[in-house]
């Protein structure tokens, strides 16, 4: 037991280190000092300092945190979903239809997005577009039987609705095409004080009922035809499955963009770190690892006195894709699940 | 104790298949059987006889068509999905996603259908795990990867998945498909011994015909378009029941040592055997290999007399003895005769000399 709990110890410390590390590096230096009495006095030599530590830092290393591990939930699930360890969370395209709801409220409203009420507005296009095609697939997934069918289904649907955003973009403005393109590139600093909390809630509640499914997506580690005589009800179970993993990717996508690659790498990492495909340690190992992976990407994401901060989505795939050929070729001895 | 209290499963003028929304196809019809506790019953047929398909049908997967399967009483449609896991319990073909799960992990998960929500197990679930492993001989292996274990403990490790899950039936698909000539002997000794042991129904459906006749108590023999066949391996070998089922399809099924072997009755030539029991056996191995067909001995035919694996008498049909001094020469001698032609159309008066 004892070498199953260090995985845990190690990541919770992390997780904890990596925090404090969003708050006191960024973009604009703050002394130490003053990082600190912000956090626990509120008083600081420099008012801007505050407004940053307050408005900026700390609901920014919450987002990290929250979405890292709602990705790394939401990968976990379509990968023992559909067998796949290439699945992640955006396999089912509901990605794609938050897109394309973002794509519409930027190309089709005249006014700025710049706004409070632009931004509730994107966020509310990205859940309703990701919505639609959570329904799509949740109305396939009543209709098909394969698994693997629906994995197709879904990447189909993903190509029709990329079709669309190219059509938007080749008649949208330039300055939109430019901050759709920025938007794309995800951003765990988007969240505000303001809409932190219902994000939190969603997320939160949504990572809670993912943990009921632990039972049932063992068994379906034997197959499907084992699960269903282990008493599982593999209709509902799926239905959950895509529930959940499309809720989390869909709200996390809502508020921060499309944030690639972190879904799909950090099942690979918990899955190397615990030695295991059993879910009630997996489950909460890859919730762990995902707090710890996007809170370090969003910290490489930080250029240190220049202002300015990289995109998300250069940084992911910088550190994802490494793990993944890593783990995959550590694996190959036990790579029944690569075939 | 009425043998009917011990029937668990029966089936009544079922028809099996699959069906759509624009057509239905039967695969088999009208199969009434049933399973009793304590017997292992193998299903035999030959591939598209429907021996998957009645699997499938039996475990839950595909509804029947036609007629009803009733378990314990019930029908088999009217189970919730975690009732009928503790009734029938499953060991498939299918291929397993992980390897990165242990055997006590595998086996654990039979007891999905007595836990609750997160699968916890009680220290009473922890023991039934134990002795399912123990009984099926992979406790040794219990904290091993299933994916650097031998495809003869996978399956073991399987059954005693099956075994945690406490059913009263337990069925499998073709458990002996992948195992080497000591796994199959092995699984299904032990699943012999399993089902009186614990006194559960076993059914699974497999090809290996010998392995079948000699652990199972009932056998199952189902054909394409005609009826099916069920008793006891003796009755239908001694019936000649087996051996007609393979003649079907051109197959020769040898009563005495219970193999199957392709078999083309116009083109062979008897021969006579007898003489020391294994020398005779192998030298009726080598003969039918090389198209003769091992008879007992009788007259105007060529006879051997096995004396020893170095000493072969082979009593030519006129009266005149030549010895050889291994099998394979005294079989290379018969096929040249055969060949030239010389055996077949022999006088029929001369007379092969009966046992000394």
């Amino acid at each position: 037991m004892k070498s199953k709990r260090a995985p845990f110890v190690v990541g919770t410390l992390l997780v904890l280190l990596l925090f404090a590390a969003n708050l006191i590096f960024g973009s604009v230096v703050i002394p130490f000092r003053e990082v600190l009495s912000v956090l626990f006095t509120g008083e600081t030599s420099n008012p801007s300092w505050k407004i940053i530590m307050l408005e900026s830092r700390i609901p920014s290393a919450i987002t990290s945190m929250l979405c890292g591990a709602s990705l790394a939930v939401s990968g976990l699930l379509m990968q023992t979903l559909f067998r796949n360890p290439l699945a992640g969370p955006s396999i089912l395209g509901v990605n794609d239809g938050a897109n394309l709801g973002v794509a519409l409220v930027m190309f089709l409203s005249g006014g700025t997005i710049v706004s409070l009420a632009g931004y509730s507005a994107i966020i509310a296009a990205a859940i309703a577009g990701a919505s639609v095609i959570l329904a799509i697939i949740l109305f396939f997934s009543e209709k098909v039987s394969g698994n693997v069918m629906l994995l197709i289904i879904g990447i189909m649907v993903g190509y029709i609705v990329s079709s669309f955003i190219s059509i938007l973009n080749y008649f949208a403005a330039a300055d939109k095409v430019r901050q759709f393109v920025m938007w794309g590139m995800g951003n765990f600093s988007s969240v505000s004080m303001e809409h932190l909390p219902l994000m939190a809630i969603i997320l939160i509640t949504v990572l809670l009922c993912s943990f009921l499914l632990i039972k049932p997506l063992n068994a379906f580690l034997l197959g499907e035809r084992y699960a269903a005589n282990l008493g599982i009800n593999i209709r509902r179970t799926r239905m959950m499955v895509f529930l959940s993993s499309g809720i989390l990717a869909a709200v996390v996508t809502a508020y921060c963009g499309p944030v690639s690659f972190i879904g799909m790498a950090v099942p690979h990492i918990a899955r190397m770190l615990t030695n295991t495909a059993d879910h009630r340690i997996l489950m909460p190992m890859t919730l762990i690892m995902g707090g710890v992976t996007a809170l370090l990407c969003n910290l490489l994401t930080v250029l240190p006195g220049s202002g300015t901060l990289l995109p998300l989505n250069a940084v992911t795939p910088l550190f994802g894709a490494p793990v993944v050929i890593y783990v995959i070729l550590k694996r190959r001895n036990r790579s029944d699940e690569l075939q | 104790m009425n043998s009917n209290d011990r029937i668990i499963l029966s089936a009544e003028n079922l028809s099996t298949g699959y069906r759509n929304s624009r057509k239905e196809t039967v695969i088999q019809r009208n199969l009434s059987f049933s399973l009793r506790r304590g017997e292992l019953t193998s299903l035999i047929g030959l591939n598209g006889s429907g021996k998957s398909t009645l699997i499938k049908t039996l475990c839950g997967f595909l509804p029947p068509l036609e007629g009803e399967v009733k378990i314990a009483g019930k029908e088999i449609s009217r189970y919730s999905a975690g009732e009928f896991a503790r009734k029938v319990a499953v060991v498939l073909t299918d291929k397993t996603y992980s390897g990165a799960i242990t055997v006590r992990e595998l086996v654990s998960m039979g007891r999905y259908p007595h836990t609750g929500w997160l699968g916890k197990l009680s220290h009473r679930d922890n023991l039934i795990v134990d002795e399912s492993m123990v009984s099926t001989g992979v406790y040794h292996k219990a904290d091993s990867f299933l994916s650097d274990l031998s495809d003869g403990q996978r399956q073991r490790a399987f059954i005693a998945k099956a075994l945690a899950q406490q059913a009263p039936v337990i069925i499998l698909d073709e458990p002996t498909a992948f195992l080497d000539v000591a796994g199959r002997s092995e699984t299904l000794s032990l699943l012999h011994r399993t089902a009186s042991d614990m006194d559960l129904s076993i059914f699974l459906s497999i090809h290996d015909i010998d392995n079948a006749l000699m652990y199972s108590d009932k056998i199952m023999v189902i054909r394409e378009s005609s009826p099916m066949l069920f008793d006891t391996p003796e009755n239908l070998v001694m019936d000649g029941k087996i051996t007609d089922f393979f003649a079907e399809k051109g197959l020769f099924f040898n009563e005495m040592s219970g193999q199957i072997s392709h078999y083309n009755s116009s083109d062979t030539v008897q021969v006579g055997i007898k003489g020391d029991k294994l020398t005779a056996r192998w030298l009726s191995n080598a003969l039918f290999r090389y198209g003769f067909t091992p008879v007992a001995p009788k007259n105007g035919i060529i006879c051997c007399n096995a004396v020893s694996k170095e000493l072969i008498e082979v009593l030519l049909p006129e009266g005149r003895m030549i010895t050889y001094d291994s099998i394979g020469s005294a079989c290379s001698a018969l096929r040249e005769r055969n060949i030239s032609g010389s055996i077949r159309g022999r006088a029929q008066d001369e007379k092969c000399e009966p046992d000394r």
